[in-house]
C-alpha cells in the first residue's frame, strides 16, 4: 500500500469516527419520553449501586454480572416493597451490605427510573 | 477445519533458534519485568476465577472472607492486567529493535511499570477491603484512574519518540502498536466521561458511552497483541512480506474500523437510537477471519526447519488460530440482533470474552514471551513440560468454552425473554451441571496455564537477576 494512502485511509477513518462520535453523544441518546432525565435522589442510587458494586452480581440492560438476575424491570415487575426487602436483608447468596432506609430507597430510585426506560423489555 | 495437526517436540529439551538475532537483539529490561508481573497477574487472576466460579457451586464459599462480588472484580481486573502488561512487555521488548534503535529512555519505561503495578496492588487492596465506586470492568475508586493515565502517557511518549521518523515504511505492527496505545488512552478517558452531569444524568447516554469506550477498549489491545503476533510472525518465517503486503494493512484498516465503530452489539437492548446498532451490525467481526486466513497463509510459509527451531511459539500462535475460528464463529453468530436478544446476558457473552481473552490474546502473548525467552536469551524448556501445558490448557479452555455455552443457552431457553427470567434460583439450578463442569474444568486450565507459565517465570526472574548483578 502506498504511503499516502495509508495517511489518507487513516484521516477518512478518523474524520468518520468523531462524527460517528459527536451523533452517538447528542442525536443517538437524547433525553426523549423514554429516555427521561434522571432526578437527585436517582443519582444518588446510581452512585450507591456503584459504591456497593451491584454489577459484579447483577445486570442492567444485559450488562453486568450473572450470579444474580437482571434487575432492569425488577420494580416492575416485583415491586419496591419486595426489592427493600432484598437489599436490606439478603439472601442466601446476596450479602447483606448492611445498607441505610435512605441507600435503600435511592438505590430503587434509581431502579425505578432504569425499569422507565426499558421499552425494549416490555413488549 | 483449516488447522493441521501441529508438529509435536519429540527430543527432551527444545532446540533452540540460531543465535544470530540473539546476538543483534538486546530487549530492554522492562519488556522483561512487564512480561514477568504480567504472568504473576494472570496466574492470580485464573486463581480468583476459580474461586469465583466454586461461588456459583457453593454460595457460602470464602462468602464472609471473599465474597462474589470481590472475586469477580479481582479476577477481571488481573487477567485485563496481563493484557495491558503482556502487551507492553512485547512492544518494549521488541520495538526498538524492530526500528533499529535503542528505547527512547529506559528511565521512563521503568516508572510506567513502578507506576502500573504500584496503582494495581493498591486495585487489588481496595477490592480486598471492598472499596469500589467504578463501573463495570474498573470498579476501583475513581481516582485510581489518574496514576493508571499518567502510566499510559510514559508508554506512549517511549514509544513514538523511540519510533520516529518515517512511519509509512514501518511494517504492519509498529502501526498497531501504535495504534493500540492512543486507542487505549482516548477509550479510557471516554470510560470517564459519566463524572460529567450530562452523561450521569442520562442513563442511556451513559450507557451507551461506557460500552462504545469498553468496546474500544477492547480493540485497542486487540491492536496490541495482534501486532505482536505479526511481529513474531515476521521473525519465525525470516519474510518480511508477512509485515508489509497490502492484505496485512487492508486488515489493520479494517481491524482499526472495528476498534472505532463496532461496539453496538453490546448495546443493541439499549434503546438509544436504531442507526447505532444497524452500523454496528454492518461493520461487524471480519477481522478475525482476515487475521485467520493470514496467520493461515504464514503458516504455508514456513520450512521444516523454520517450525522446528521456533517451534514452540510457533505451535502457540497456531492453537491461537484454532480459538479465532471457533470465536469467529461464535461472533457473527451473537452480532445477528434476532439471537442476540436471546443471548446477550447470558454464559455466551462469557464464552466469547473467555475464548478471547485466553484462546486469542493469552496464547499469543505467552508465545511472545517464549520468543524471548528462547530465540532471544538463548534458554531451553523441557519439551514434555510444554506438551503437557499446551494441550491440558487447550483441552480445559475447550471444555470451559462449551461449559459456557451450555449454561448461556440454558439461560436463553429459560422464558420468552432471557433478562426476566422469575425465579432466577431456578435457572442457576438447572445450570448446575455446567456451572460445576466449568469450575472443574476452570482449575485444569489454571494448572495448565501455570505449566506453561513455570518455565517461563524461571527464565525471566532470572534474567532480570543476572543483569541486576
Amino acid at each position: 500500500m502506498r504511503s499516502n494512502n495509508k495517511f489518507l485511509t487513516l484521516l477518512a477513518l478518523l474524520v468518520m469516527f468523531l462524527v460517528y462520535t459527536a451523533s452517538v453523544y447528542t442525536k443517538g441518546t437524547e433525553q426523549s419520553e423514554n429516555n427521561p432525565m434522571l432526578d437527585f435522589a436517582a443519582v444518588q442510587g446510581k452512585v450507591l449501586w456503584q459504591k456497593y458494586n451491584c454489577t459484579s452480581c447483577h445486570q442492567l440492560y444485559g450488562l453486568g454480572g450473572f450470579i444474580g438476575p437482571d434487575l432492569t424491570t425488577t420494580t416492575s415487575r416485583k415491586g419496591d416493597a419486595y426489592a427493600r426487602a432484598i437489599i436490606l436483608s439478603g439472601t442466601k447468596r446476596m450479602p447483606h451490605y448492611g445498607m441505610t432506609e435512605q441507600e435503600a430507597d435511592a438505590i430503587i430510585k434509581f431502579l425505578s427510573y432504569v425499569d422507565s426506560t426499558a421499552v425494549h423489555y416490555k413488549y | 477445519m483449516l488447522i493441521q495437526q501441529p508438529s509435536t517436540i519429540s527430543t527432551s529439551e527444545v532446540k533452540l533458534p540460531p543465535s544470530n538475532l540473539a546476538k543483534t537483539f538486546s530487549p530492554s529490561k522492562v519488556g522483561t519485568l512487564f512480561l514477568l508481573s504480567g504472568i504473576v497477574s494472570l496466574l492470580f487472576g485464573m486463581l480468583f476465577g476459580i474461586l469465583g466460579s466454586v461461588q456459583y457451586l457453593l454460595p457460602d464459599f470464602l462468602a464472609e472472607a471473599i465474597p462474589f462480588y470481590k472475586t469477580r472484580p479481582l479476577h477481571v481486573s488481573l487477567v485485563i492486567a496481563w493484557i495491558f502488561q503482556g502487551a507492553a512487555g512485547s512492544i518494549y521488548s521488541y520495538a526498538p529493535a524492530s526500528v533499529n534503535r535503542s528505547l527512547f529512555s529506559e528511565t521512563v519505561a521503568r516508572i510506567h511499570w513502578i507506576l502500573f503495578v504500584l496503582t494495581g496492588l493498591g486495585i487489588i487492596a481496595s477490592y480486598a477491603f471492598g472499596h469500589f465506586g467504578g463501573r463495570e470492568y474498573l470498579e476501583y475508586p475513581i481516582w485510581f484512574a489518574i496514576p493508571i493515565t499518567l502510566s499510559w502517557c510514559l508508554i506512549i511518549v517511549n514509544y513514538f519518540k523511540t519510533i520516529k521518523g518515517s512511519l509509512s515504511k514501518y511494517p504492519v505492527y509498529i502501526w498497531m502498536w501504535g495504534t493500540g496505545i492512543i486507542a487505549f488512552l482516548v477509550t479510557y478517558i471516554e470510560s470517564y466521561l459519566w463524572l460529567f452531569n450530562s452523561v450521569q444524568s442520562n442513563t442511556v447516554r451513559d450507557i451507551t458511552i461506557q460500552w462504545k469506550a469498553n468496546g474500544a477498549m477492547v480493540g485497542s489491545w486487540n491492536q496490541m497483541v495482534y501486532g505482536t503476533a505479526f511481529y513474531l510472525m515476521e521473525r519465525i518465517s525470516g519474510n518480511k512480506n508477512v509485515s508489509r503486503s497490502r492484505i496485512t494493512f487492508f486488515f489493520y484498516f479494517l481491524g482499526l474500523t472495528n476498534l472505532l465503530f463496532n461496539w453496538g452489539h453490546h448495546t443493541y437492548i439499549v434503546p438509544s437510537a436504531a442507526w447505532i446498532k444497524n452500523v454496528a451490525y454492518l461493520i461487524s467481526m471480519t477481522e478475525l477471519l482476515i487475521l485467520g486466513n493470514i496467520i493461515w497463509n504464514w503458516r504455508k510459509t514456513l520450512t521444516d526447519a523454520q517450525r522446528h527451531f521456533h517451534v514452540v511459539p510457533y505451535r502457540l500462535l497456531l492453537a491461537s488460530d484454532v480459538w479465532i475460528f471457533l470465536n469467529l464463529a461464535l461472533s457473527i453468530l451473537i452480532s445477528i440482533p434476532a439471537v442476540n436478544f436471546y443471548t446477550h446476558g447470558t454464559h455466551i457473552t462469557v464464552a466469547h470474552a473467555m475464548g478471547a481473552t485466553i484462546g486469542i490474546n493469552t496464547l499469543i502473548l505467552l508465545a511472545s514471551a517464549y520468543f524471548l525467552a528462547i530465540t532471544i536469551y538463548q534458554k531451553s524448556v523441557t519439551s514434555k513440560l510444554f506438551n503437557t501445558g499446551y494441550w491440558l490448557t487447550n483441552i480445559s479452555l475447550l471444555v470451559f468454552w462449551i461449559s459456557l455455552l451450555g449454561a448461556g443457552i440454558v439461560k436463553s431457553l429459560q422464558a420468552k425473554h432471557p433478562f426476566s427470567i422469575d425465579p432466577y434460583e431456578k435457572y442457576l439450578e438447572q445450570s448446575l451441571s455446567w456451572f460445576r463442569t466449568f469450575s472443574i474444568s476452570g482449575f485444569t486450565l489454571l494448572i495448565g496455564l501455570s505449566i506453561l507459565s513455570m518455565p517461563l517465570l524461571r527464565i525471566l526472574i532470572n534474567k532480570i537477576w543476572v543483569r541486576s548483578n
